[in-house]
C-alpha cells in the first residue's frame, strides 16, 4: 500500500500568469479616440457565433458562445429553437463566459512527486509525460488486480469519452454521483410504478398544468432553465401551485397553498393524501382500472392514514390536507406531483418516490396533458469501432450484494469498494475523476479520504483546481465547454431533438478537450483502434450524417427537431398501453419490491428529528451557483460570492446572533466546518432547522474567488442513512449547532 | 420581521453598503467657498454704502484671504473629479437647471476678480510694491477707478457662490434632510456668518480700543 | 414614444439572470452592476410575504440626475432613456448623490456609468439584453405611447407600483404586483 497521499497545494508551481494581459485588451476597438467609448458594447455584426450546448449545469441548454474578431469570447445567448431553453439561458448560462475567462483555470499536466523530505508536490509536466504515466500506471493496475479495478467517477460531459477508454480497457465501472447522491431513488421509485423512469429534462407538463405540487423542490431556485421557464408559464396561466416545505422557498411564495412542514416527515403528508384521494373517491376511476395493479392493496394500506393521523406527525392542520387533495383532484389529470430532483433525504427515499409516483396514478396524470408527457428522444448510431471486451465483474459486484434494484452504479459504493479494510471481493485500485469535485460531492468525506489514501492511481480532470486535484498522482487541465467538440446532446423531451457543441474558441493555456486526452491515453495503452479518427468531428459528421444531417448542417443551426417515431405525446382516452412493468401496469402495489423482500407499499418511518440545541442541516440551490463548479466563476461571484446561514430570528434571539454575524457549524458528530459562515436572519426558515446553499466553503487557496467564502455542507454530513432498496445517501438526518469563537480549525491547503 | 436585502449585484465600491461618493474634499470646498462669499458680500457692501474708510479690515484686509480660500477650495473641487481632465467640459455649456453649473461659472468670474480686488489694495498693504510692469500700472489704476461697479458685481456674485451649494444639496430629492428649500438661505447664512466672524477677528483691536 | 419596462413580481424567481446578461452585453466591469436584485420579506413564520425585483435605472421622467449635471453629460434622448456620455462627464458624482435609486455608479475609468435601457439594442428594434435573456418572462420592455406594446398591455390588466414614487421622479419601471 502506498503512503498516505497528502493534500498538495499546486500554487507551489505557477509560472504561467502571462496570458492574461492580452486578453483584456482584446476587446478594444483602436480607431476610438476616447478610450471609454472603446468599453460601449459592439453590434451583433461585429461578432461570430459558434452552437454550443451549456455545460455549467446538466440541463445541458443549447446556446451561441459570441466571439469578436479577435477571437475572444464575449457573451453566450440562448438558441431560440432549443426546447430545454427556448432562447433563454438561465443566469449560469449566460455567465458560462467566466468559466472560460477564469484566471486560475488549470493550465498545465501536473504529476505528484516525492520531495526528500517525504512532502509531494506537483511538478508541471508535460501532456507526453503527464499520459505516458497514467497509462503505464493502468496497464500495471490491469496486470496486477485485472483492469476491472480501474474506476471512473464523472459529471458531465467528457465523462463520456473516458466512459469509452475505459470500456475498451476492459472496465465498465462508471459511476456519476448524480444517481446515488441525488436523483437514483426517484428513478427507481417510478420504474417500480411505471417501469420507467424519470430521467432528465424530467417530462413534466408543466406548460399546461393546473396545479403543480412540489415536495421539498425547490423550483427557481434549482434553476433547471425549461421548467422555471414553464412554471412561469403555469403561473401566468392561474395554475395552483402547492409546496411542501419548511422553508419559505420562491417557489412557495409563488404558491396558493405552502404546508410548511415539519422536516422528514413528508411520507406522513403523502400518504394522507392518497388516503383522501382514496375515500373521498376522487381518484380517476376510470384511469385507476384500466392501467392500476393492486389498488384494493393500496386502499387497504391507507385505511388508518388519515389526515388527522398525518396532522401529529406534519403539523399540517387536517383541513389544509383534504383542500389541498381537492384542489389537485380538482385538477386531475393535469396536475404534477413533481417528482423532484435531488430527493436522497432519509435513506427511504425509493419509497417517498414511489408515494409520489402512486398519487401521480391516482390522479392519471402519466402521459397526461399538463400532467407527465410520454418523453420521446433520438438515439444516435454509433461511429463504428471495435467490441468492447467484456469484463469479469461490473459495478454490480460493487454493491456487495447489497442494493438490489439500483438502475445505475452506485458512487458510495465505489469508494467502499475502493476501501481495502472493508475486505471486499472485487476492489477498486485507481481512478480517474473527471468533472466532479468529489470532496464537496460526496457525504462522510473520511470515508472518502481512506478510499484515496489507499488507491494506487488517482487521475483528475478538470478545468479548475477543484479541492480533488490536490488528491491526484496527475492532473489533466480540461479546456472548458467553449473550447471543444463533445457528444451531440440528445435528450428526451416533447420533440426529439439534438444539440452540437463545437469549439468557438482555441483552448487556453495548454489545457486540452477530453476526446483528445482519452484519444492519446489510448494511444498509449495500445487501445488506439478504439479512437479511428483523428479528430472528434470526424465523429460527430458520421453520426449526424447517418440520422440525415451533417457536422456542416449542425454548425449553422445548432439544435435540430425531429418528428417523433413513437406514437403520441399523450395517452389517448382509453388507449392501450403496456407499462414495463412485472405486471404491465402501473403498479400501486410493487411486485418487485415484494418479490425482494421490501415493503410493496410504501409506509410512514419516524426518522430522528434534531436534540436540544441542534438544528437539522437543510441545503439547497441558488439560482446563480451550480453546486461547487462554479463558486469561482467571476461572473457567478459577482451576483453571489458565498452562501449564507439562514437562522429563524427566534433561534438567532436565543444564540444571540446577528446578520452578517461570523459563526461556525458543529454537527452530531463534532465535526466542525473549516470556515465560519455569515448569518442571515430571516423568517424564511423553520425554527427547527437552518439553511445554506450547497457549493461553498471551497478550502483550496487556488480558487482566489471561492477560498474560505462561506461553508461547506458537505463536510458536515457525516451521518448517511443508507436506502437499502437502491444505495442513495440521505443526507438529511444531519443537526448542526452553532459556534461563535473562532475553534481554530486547521485548513488543509 | 421586515427584511429587504439585495441577493445579487451590489456591493459596488463607494455605493453600497452607503453611498460615500463624495469625500473630505466636498466639506472642505463648502466651508472655504462659504467663507469667500461671506467676506466678499460684506467687503462689496460697505464699499457700496462708501464705508471704506471707516471700516478698512472688512473691505481691505480681510479681502486677501478670499483668494486663498477660493484656490485652495478649487484644488479640493478638482481632486474630487473622477474624471480630472474632463473638467473644462464644465465651460462648454451653461445649464441652467444645474446648481453645479452656475458654480462652475461662478467661481470663473469671481475668482479673477476677488484677486483684482485685492491687486487694488495691495499698495496700501505694502507700500513698497512694484507692479514692474507699466501696462499693469494702468490697469490698476483703471480698477481703482471702478471699484464701485467691481463692487456690485462682487455683491451679485458671492450671494449666489453662497446659495448655489445648498441649493445644489437641496436638489437631491431622495435624501432626507437634505431635500429642503431651506438649504439654499441657510448655507447662504452660514457663508455670511462665517465671514463676519473673520472680519470682526481682523477688526479685534479696534473693537477693544473703541470698548475702552 | 417613451420607453418603459414592467417587472411582474409574481414571476421573477431572482436568478439574476438580467444582472449577467447586462455585464457581458454591456461590458460592465467585474465587481459593479447596472441592475440588481432585491428580496422584501414580511411577515412572520408560517404567514409570509415575499417580494423579487429586478432594479435599475428607472430612465425617470424628471430625473434628479439629468437635471444636477452640470456638463449635459447625463441627458435624455428620444424616446425617455437616460443616457451619459462619458466623454462629457466630469466625474463630479453630483448626479450619483441625486439618484433615489442608488442606480449610478462611478466606473473605474472615471466617468459615471449605468443602464442605458440597451439604447444601442433598441434603436436596431431589439430589446434590452436582461429582458431578452429572463427565463422566467416576467420582463416586459416596450413604448407605452403604442397602446398594443407589451407594457402597455401589462399595465393595463395588472396593478403596478413604481419605487419611491415620493421623490417625485416620474420613474418609468413599473412593477406589477
Amino acid at each position: 500500500m502506498k503512503t498516505r497521499r497528502d493534500f498538495i497545494k499546486i500554487s507551489a508551481l505557477g509560472t504561467a500568469g502571462v496570458a492574461v494581459g492580452a486578453s483584456a485588451l482584446s476587446k478594444v476597438r483602436a480607431s476610438s479616440l476616447f478610450s471609454f467609448d472603446k468599453k460601449q458594447p459592439l453590434d451583433d455584426s461585429e461578432f461570430e457565433r459558434t452552437p454550443t450546448y451549456c455545460e455549467v449545469c446538466f440541463w445541458k441548454c443549447a446556446g451561441w458562445t459570441y466571439t469578436t474578431k479577435e477571437g475572444d469570447v464575449t457573451k453566450i445567448l440562448g438558441n431560440e429553437i432549443d426546447p430545454h431553453c427556448n432562447g433563454r439561458l438561465c443566469p449560469r448560462g449566460t455567465g458560462g463566459v467566466g468559466m472560460y475567462t477564469d484566471k486560475d483555470r488549470l493550465r498545465t499536466p501536473l504529476i505528484r512527486v516525492r520531495k526528500e523530505d517525504g512532502k509531494s508536490v506537483f511538478k508541471e509536466a508535460s501532456w507526453d509525460e503527464a499520459l505516458e504515466l497514467i497509462a503505464s500506471k493502468m496497464k500495471e493496475i490491469g496486470e496486477k488486480h485485472g483492469p476491472e479495478s480501474m474506476a471512473l467517477f464523472n459529471h458531465g460531459s467528457s465523462g463520456k469519452h473516458f466512459g469509452h477508454l475505459l470500456k475498451a480497457f476492459g472496465s465498465s465501472n462508471i459511476v456519476a454521483p448524480s444517481y446515488a447522491q441525488c436523483r437514483g431513488p426517484r428513478e427507481v421509485g417510478f420504474v417500480a410504478t411505471y417501469g420507467a423512469g424519470v430521467g432528465s429534462p424530467e417530462p413534466t407538463d408543466i406548460r399546461d398544468t393546473k396545479c403543480m405540487v412540489l415536495i421539498g423542490s425547490h423550483l427557481g431556485e434549482n434553476m433547471h432553465n425549461g421548467q422555471v421557464q414553464e412554471m412561469s408559464d403555469a403561473i401566468d396561466k392561474g395554475a395552483s401551485i402547492i409546496t411542501v416545505d419548511p422553508r419559505y422557498s420562491t417557489a412557495a411564495s409563488k404558491s396558493k397553498f405552502w404546508l410548511p412542514i415539519k422536516p422528514a416527515t413528508d411520507m406522513a403528508l403523502l400518504l394522507a393524501w392518497i388516503h383522501v384521494i382514496i375515500y373521498e373517491e376522487l381518484y380517476d376511476k376510470k384511469y385507476v382500472e384500466q392501467y392500476g395493479y393492486g389498488f384494493e392493496q393500496l386502499k387497504k394500506h391507507v385505511k388508518n392514514m388519515t389526515p388527522e393521523w398525518a396532522y401529529g406527525i406534519t403539523t399540517i392542520k387536517p383541513d389544509v390536507i383534504r383542500k389541498t387533495a381537492r384542489e389537485m383532484c380538482n385538477a386531475a389529470p393535469a396536475v404534477i406531483i413533481h417528482p423532484g430532483r435531488h430527493v436522497t433525504w432519509y435513506g427511504d427515499d425509493t419509497q417517498r418516490a414511489r408515494a409520489v409516483a402512486i398519487l401521480n396514478g391516482l390522479l392519471g396524470a402519466w402521459g397526461r396533458r399538463g400532467g407527465f408527457y410520454l418523453k420521446e428522444s433520438l438515439s444516435l448510431p454509433k461511429y463504428p469501432t471495435p467490441k468492447y471486451p467484456k469484463p469479469k465483474w461490473d459495478w454490480k459486484a460493487t454493491n456487495n450484494g447489497k442494493y438490489p434494484l439500483a438502475g445505475l452504479s452506485v458512487s458510495n459504493a465505489f469508494i467502499d469498494a475502493s476501501i481495502p479494510a472493508n475486505g471486499h471481493e472485487h476492489q477498486l485500485k485507481g481512478w480517474i475523476v473527471s468533472g466532479t469535485n468529489l470532496p464537496l460531492t460526496m457525504p462522510n468525506t473520511p470515508a472518502l479520504i481512506q478510499a484515496i489514501e489507499a488507491l494506487e492511481l488517482l487521475v483528475v480532470v478538470d478545468t479548475m483546481p477543484m479541492e480533488i486535484t490536490g488528491y491526484a498522482d496527475v492532473v489533466l487541465p480540461e479546456c472548458t465547454y467553449l473550447e471543444r467538440f463533445d457528444d451531440i446532446r440528445s435528450a428526451p423531451h416533447r420533440e426529439p431533438n439534438i444539440a452540437l457543441r463545437a469549439p468557438a474558441v482555441k483552448p487556453k493555456y495548454d489545457s486540452k478537450p477530453a476526446w483528445w486526452m482519452a484519444k492519446e491515453l489510448a494511444n498509449k495503452l495500445d487501445l488506439g483502434h478504439y479512437f479511428p479518427w483523428d479528430n472528434f468531428s470526424e465523429v460527430l459528421d458520421y453520426q449526424l450524417q447517418e440520422i440525415g444531417s451533417s457536422l456542416e448542417e449542425m454548425m449553422v443551426l445548432g439544435v435540430k427537431k425531429f418528428e417523433r417515431a413513437d406514437g403520441g405525446l399523450y395517452l389517448r382516452d382509453g388507449e392501450e398501453y403496456e407499462f414495463n412493468t412485472n405486471t404491465g401496469k402501473i403498479e400501486f402495489y410493487s411486485t418487485e419490491l415484494a418479490a425482494l423482500g421490501f415493503d410493496p407499499m410504501p409506509k410512514y418511518t419516524e426518522h430522528p428529528q434534531p436534540p436540544y440545541g441542534y438544528y437539522r442541516l437543510i441545503y439547497g440551490r441558488a439560482p446563480m451557483h451550480t453546486f461547487s463548479r462554479t463558486a469561482n466563476n467571476q461572473n457567478m461571484v459577482d451576483l453571489m460570492e458565498e452562501n449564507k446561514l439562514w437562522v429563524n430570528p427566534k433561534v438567532a434571539n436565543i444564540w444571540g446572533l446577528e446578520n452578517e454575524q461570523e459563526v461556525w457549524l458543529e454537527n452530531q458528530d463534532g465535526v466542525i466546518s473549516s470556515f465560519p459562515i455569515k448569518v442571515r436572519v430571516t423568517e424564511r426558515i423553520r425554527w427547527d432547522s437552518i439553511y445554506m446553499v450547497h457549493g461553498f466553503g471551497h478550502s483550496n487557496k487556488l480558487l482566489k474567488n471561492a477560498f474560505g467564502k462561506g461553508a461547506s455542507d458537505s463536510e458536515l454530513i457525516t451521518n448517511v442513512m443508507m436506502d437499502p432498496i437502491m444505495g442513495g445517501t440521505g443526507l438529511r438526518g444531519n443537526f448542526v449547532t452553532f459556534i461563535t469563537e473562532d475553534p481554530g480549525k486547521e485548513i488543509e491547503s | 420581521m421586515k427584511e429587504e436585502i439585495f441577493i445579487s449585484g451590489r456591493n459596488i465600491p463607494y455605493i453600497d453598503p452607503s453611498l460615500n461618493i463624495w469625500h473630505w474634499q466636498i466639506p472642505v470646498y463648502l466651508f472655504l467657498g462659504g467663507l469667500a462669499a461671506g467676506i466678499l458680500f460684506f467687503a462689496a457692501l460697505y464699499t457700496i454704502l462708501g464705508k471704506e474708510k471707516e471700516m478698512p479690515t472688512t473691505v481691505k484686509w480681510a479681502t486677501f484671504l478670499v483668494p486663498v480660500a477660493l484656490v485652495l477650495g478649487l484644488v479640493a473641487l478638482f481632486l474630487d473629479l473622477n474624471h480630472k481632465l474632463y473638467f473644462w467640459q464644465l465651460y462648454t455649456t451653461i445649464r441652467i437647471e444645474s446648481p453645479m453649473s452656475w458654480g462652475a461659472w461662478v467661481l470663473m468670474f469671481i475668482t479673477p476678480l476677488s484677486m483684482v480686488w485685492c491687486a487694488t489694495y495691495i499698495k496700501e498693504l505694502i507700500p513698497k510694491w512694484d507692479w514692474k510692469f507699466e501696462i499693469l500700472n494702468k490697469f490698476e489704476k483703471l480698477a481703482i477707478a471702478n471699484r464701485k461697479p467691481m463692487a456690485w458685481a462682487l455683491l451679485i456674485l458671492s450671494v449666489i457662490l453662497g446659495i448655489y451649494t445648498g441649493i445644489l444639496l437641496s436638489a437631491f430629492n431622495a435624501r432626507p434632510l437634505w431635500n429642503t428649500s431651506i438649504l439654499g438661505p441657510l448655507f447662504l447664512v452660514s457663508g455670511l456668518s462665517t465671514g463676519v466672524l473673520l472680519q470682526l477677528c481682523g477688526c479685534r483691536k479696534a473693537i477693544l480700543k473703541e470698548k475702552r | 414614444m417613451r420607453y418603459a419596462m414592467a417587472i411582474d413580481t409574481k414571476k421573477c424567481v431572482g436568478c439574476s439572470d438580467c444582472v449577467v446578461a447586462c455585464q457581458t452585453e454591456n461590458n460592465v466591469p467585474h465587481g459593479y452592476c447596472r441592475d440588481w436584485v432585491v428580496e422584501v420579506v414580511d411577515g412572520s413564520y408560517p404567514n409570509l410575504e415575499l417580494e423579487i425585483r429586478s432594479e435599475r435605472c428607472n430612465h425617470c421622467e424628471n430625473s434628479p440626475c439629468v437635471r444636477c449635471c452640470p456638463t449635459g453629460a447625463s441627458h435624455y434622448v428620444d424616446g425617455g432613456f437616460v443616457m451619459v456620455t462619458p466623454h462629457k462627464c466630469i466625474g463630479c458624482g453630483a448626479c450619483i448623490e441625486s439618484c433615489p435609486y442608488d442606480a449610478r455608479y462611478s466606473h473605474p475609468e472615471g466617468y459615471v456609468d449605468k443602464c442605458t435601457f440597451c439604447n444601442h439594442r433598441v434603436q436596431k428594434g431589439e430589446s434590452t439584453a436582461c429582458v431578452s435573456v429572463c427565463p422566467t418572462h416576467c420582463m416586459y420592455f416596450g413604448d407605452l405611447d403604442d397602446p398594443s406594446s407589451e407594457v402597455s398591455k401589462a399595465l393595463r390588466n395588472r396593478k403596478y407600483k413604481t419605487l419611491a414614487p415620493e421623490a417625485g421622479t416620474n420613474p418609468q419601471i413599473f412593477y406589477l404586483i
